[in-house]
C-alpha cells in the first residue's frame, strides 16, 4: 500500500520529467514569440507540470532534501509558480487619462485585465488630484523626465518615471501618454449645466493630428480641432509644460461650417450654449495592482542566494591543483595526465 | 597637442581593439609555436582593457551618459567587462588560460563589430536614472564574462576532440578543463538569475509591470532555461562530452543574441518614446 502510494511520485519526482518540462516551457515561450499569442495560455501547461514535478522532487529526491541550498533553491521555485498563480487570480491592470485640476474617478478607468479574486472596491475609494505636468524633451523629439503633480489630502507631490503614486495597494505609473484637453462647459436650454474635459491625441506624438469629436447633450456632433500654442522645438531641448498650454478651439458644425473659439467664448446651438473655457493637459496612467510583488522578490533573491550556496558548497571550496608559474605559458598549463 | 575628447575617445577605443586582435594573435602563436608569452598576453590584455576603460571614460565626460543605450556604447562597454572580467580569470584561475585562444578573437569581433556601428551618442532615457540599471547591468556583465570564459573552454575542448594538433597534448587534461568550463556555467547561471531578478524590478519601478514577454524579456528567459537545462541535463544524463560543450556554446550564442541583437532590433524595449 504504502510502495503503491511512494511509487508515482518517485516517477513524477524524475530528473527526466523535469528536463521534459522545462524543454516543453522553452518550445511553448518560443511558440507563443513567434506566434503573438498570449504566453500566459502556452506556458501554464508546462509551469503546472514543473509545480508538480518541483513539489514531488522536493518531498522525496534525497539530492534535493540533504542539500540544504538546492532544496531552498527549489522551494522558492514552486513558490513563484504558485505565486504566478495566485497573481493572475488577483492581480489588475488598467489605465486611466486625468485632467489637470480634475479628481481621480474610478468609473473612467479602463482595465485592461482583472483577475477573478481582484474587487476593485479599494479603486472606487481612491481619490486624488492631477496637478501640473511638465515633460522634458531633447532634440529629435526625445521625452527626457517626466513630472507629473498629484495632491492627495492636501499633500502635493511628484511622480515620474521611476516614481510611482502608491495607495490601497495600487500603483499608478506616468506613462508616455498625454497630452492637451479642451474644457467644455454646456449650458442647455432646460438649464442643464455640464462641465467636461475633451481629450486630444498624446501629444507630441499626434500634434499633427488634434482632432476629436462630441456630441452635445441637444444631440449634435460636434468635430473639433484643437489649434495649440506650438510648445514642440523638434531640433533643440524644450519642455512641454501645462501651465503653458494655451489654444483655440476649431469647431466643424453639421453644416460643414467652421468656427474657431478663444478661451472664454461661446458659441449657440439648437438646444443650448457651448463654451470654451481653457485649454489644459492630462496624464496617462498606468494602473497596476499585485499584492504579492514583495513576495516575488522575496522568493526570487532567497532562491538564487540558495543556489549560489548550494555551488559555493559544492564546487567552490575544492583547491584547483597549483602550478608553477614559470610553467604556465600563454594559453597552457601542465601536460594533460 | 591634446586631442580633442571625441577623438581621443576613439583614439582610445581603436587602440583597444588593435590590441585584442594582437593579444588573440600573442595567444595562437604562443600555443602553436610552444612559446611561454604568458607575461606578453597579460600586459597585453591590461592595455587593451585600460584603452577601452579610457574611452568609455572619455565619451561618459563628453555626453554624461554611462555606456547603456547605443549598440556602440553596449559593445563597447563589454570589450571592456568582458575583457576585464577574462583578465582577472587568467590571472586567478591558471587553468583556464587555453580559453584565450577563443576568448580574444571573440573580443576582437566584438571591438570590430562596434567599429561598424555609429558612434553618435543619443540621450538616455529619463528611466535608466536609477540604481538598479548598474546592479541589472553589472550582474550581466560577469554573467557573460562567465559564459565568455565557459564557451572558451569548450572551444578548446571540442577543436582537441575533432583535431588532433600536437599543441593541444600540453593543455590541461579533458575532464580539468570540462569541470571547469561547467563551473563558470554554474556561476553564470546564479548571475543570470540575479540578471533577471534585477531587471524585472527596475521594469516594474520603470514601465509598471515587472514581466511582460518583450522581445528582451523572452530572449533572456530563454537562455536562463537553456542555461537551466543544459545544467540539469548534465545532471540527469550521461551525455558525451562533446554534446556539453555544444550546449555551452549554445547558452553563449543566445546570450550574444539576446545582449547585443534583440534590444537593437526595435525601438521600444529600454528606449524612451515621444
Amino acid at each position: 500500500m504504502f510502495k503503491s502510494t511512494i511509487t508515482p511520485v518517485y516517477y513524477l519526482s524524475s530528473l527526466k520529467l523535469s528536463f521534459a518540462a522545462m524543454a516543453a516551457l522553452l518550445f511553448a515561450v518560443l511558440f507563443s514569440y513567434f506566434e503573438q499569442n498570449q504566453p500566459v495560455l502556452w506556458i501554464a501547461l508546462p509551469l503546472l507540470v514543473l509545480a508538480v514535478n518541483l513539489l514531488a522532487a522536493i518531498a522525496v529526491n534525497p539530492r534535493i532534501r540533504q542539500n540544504s541550498g538546492l532544496l531552498i533553491f527549489h522551494i522558492c521555485l514552486l513558490a513563484l509558480v504558485l505565486l504566478a498563480a495566485l497573481a493572475q487570480l488577483t492581480s489588475m491592470k488598467g489605465r486611466v487619462e486625468i485632467v489637470q485640476g480634475q479628481v481621480f474617478d474610478s468609473e473612467q478607468v479602463t482595465v485592461v485585465q482583472r483577475g477573478p479574486w481582484h474587487s476593485l472596491q479599494a479603486l472606487k475609494q481612491l481619490r486624488f488630484a492631477q496637478g501640473d505636468i511638465q515633460v522634458d524633451y531633447t532634440e529629435n523629439l526625445r521625452r527626457g523626465a517626466t513630472r507629473s503633480q498629484l495632491t492627495v489630502n492636501g499633500e502635493s507631490f511628484v511622480v515620474g518615471d521611476n516614481r510611482a503614486f502608491f495607495a490601497h495597494g495600487y500603483r499608478f505609473y506616468t506613462t508616455s501618454n498625454k497630452g492637451y484637453a479642451a474644457m467644455l462647459s454646456w449650458f442647455g436650454e432646460n438649464g442643464q449645466s455640464i462641465q467636461g474635459a475633451i481629450h486630444f491625441p498624446s501629444y507630441p506624438l499626434y500634434d499633427w493630428k488634434q482632432d476629436n469629436q462630441w456630441l452635445t447633450p441637444a444631440g449634435q456632433l460636434l468635430k473639433m480641432k484643437l489649434i495649440s500654442s506650438k510648445q514642440t522645438q523638434p531640433d533643440n531641448s524644450w519642455q512641454l509644460d501645462s501651465r503653458k498650454a494655451s489654444g483655440s478651439l476649431q469647431i466643424e458644425l453639421a453644416s460643414g461650417k467652421q468656427q474657431t473659439l478663444n478661451a472664454g467664448q461661446r458659441i449657440e446651438f439648437q438646444g443650448g450654449v457651448l463654451e470654451f473655457v481653457e485649454v489644459r493637459m492630462w496624464m496617462g496612467y498606468s494602473i497596476y495592482y499585485n499584492p504579492w510583488l514583495a513576495w516575488f522578490f522575496a522568493a526570487s533573491i532567497v532562491g538564487v542566494f540558495g543556489l549560489a550556496w548550494h555551488f559555493y558548497l559544492k564546487l567552490g571550496p575544492r583547491k584547483l591543483p597549483l602550478r608553477d608559474a614559470d610553467s604556465v605559458r600563454s594559453g597552457r598549463a601542465t601536460p594533460a595526465a | 597637442m591634446l586631442l580633442q575628447q571625441p577623438e581621443a575617445e576613439k583614439v582610445f577605443f581603436y587602440l583597444a581593439v588593435a590590441v585584442f586582435m594582437a593579444s588573440a594573435v600573442i595567444a595562437w602563436t604562443g600555443f602553436l609555436f610552444n612559446k611561454s608569452l604568458h607575461k606578453t598576453l597579460v600586459t597585453s590584455m591590461a592595455m587593451a582593457v585600460i584603452a577601452s576603460a579610457l574611452s568609455i571614460g572619455l565619451r561618459w565626460a563628453q555626453t554624461g551618459n554611462g555606456p547603456f543605450v547605443t549598440l556602440y556604447e553596449v559593445l563597447l562597454s563589454n570589450l571592456f567587462s568582458l575583457g576585464f572580467i577574462f583578465l582577472l580569470i587568467y590571472k586567478v584561475i591558471p587553468q583556464s588560460r587555453s580559453a584565450a585562444l577563443f576568448v580574444l578573437p571573440l573580443l576582437s569581433i566584438i571591438g570590430i563589430w562596434a567599429a561598424t556601428t555609429s558612434m553618435a551618442p543619443i540621450v538616455i532615457p529619463a528611466t535608466y536614472d536609477t540604481a538598479l540599471l548598474w546592479i541589472h547591468v553589472a550582474v550581466g556583465k560577469i554573467f557573460l564574462g562567465m559564459c565568455l570564459t565557459a564557451t572558451g573552454l569548450a572551444a578548446v575542448l571540442l577543436l582537441r576532440y575533432s583535431l588532433s594538433i600536437e599543441g593541444f597534448e600540453s593543455l590541461p587534461g579533458n575532464s580539468e578543463l570540462d569541470d571547469l568550463a561547467w563551473r563558470f556555467m554554474a556561476v553564470a547561471f546564479v548571475f543570470h538569475s540575479l540578471m533577471l531578478i534585477a531587471g524585472a524590478a527596475w521594469a516594474q519601478d520603470a514601465w509598471g509591470r515587472f514581466w511582460a514577454w518583450d522581445s528582451l524579456e523572452t530572449w533572456a528567459f530563454i537562455t536562463w532555461l537553456v542555461l537551466g537545462l543544459s545544467l540539469h541535463a548534465r545532471v540527469t544524463w550521461q551525455l558525451p562530452d562533446w554534446a556539453g560543450w555544444l550546449m555551452i556554446i549554445s547558452v553563449f550564442i543566445l546570450a550574444l543574441l539576446t545582449f547585443f541583437g534583440v534590444p537593437f532590433s526595435s525601438a521600444g524595449p529600454h528606449r524612451g518614446i515621444i
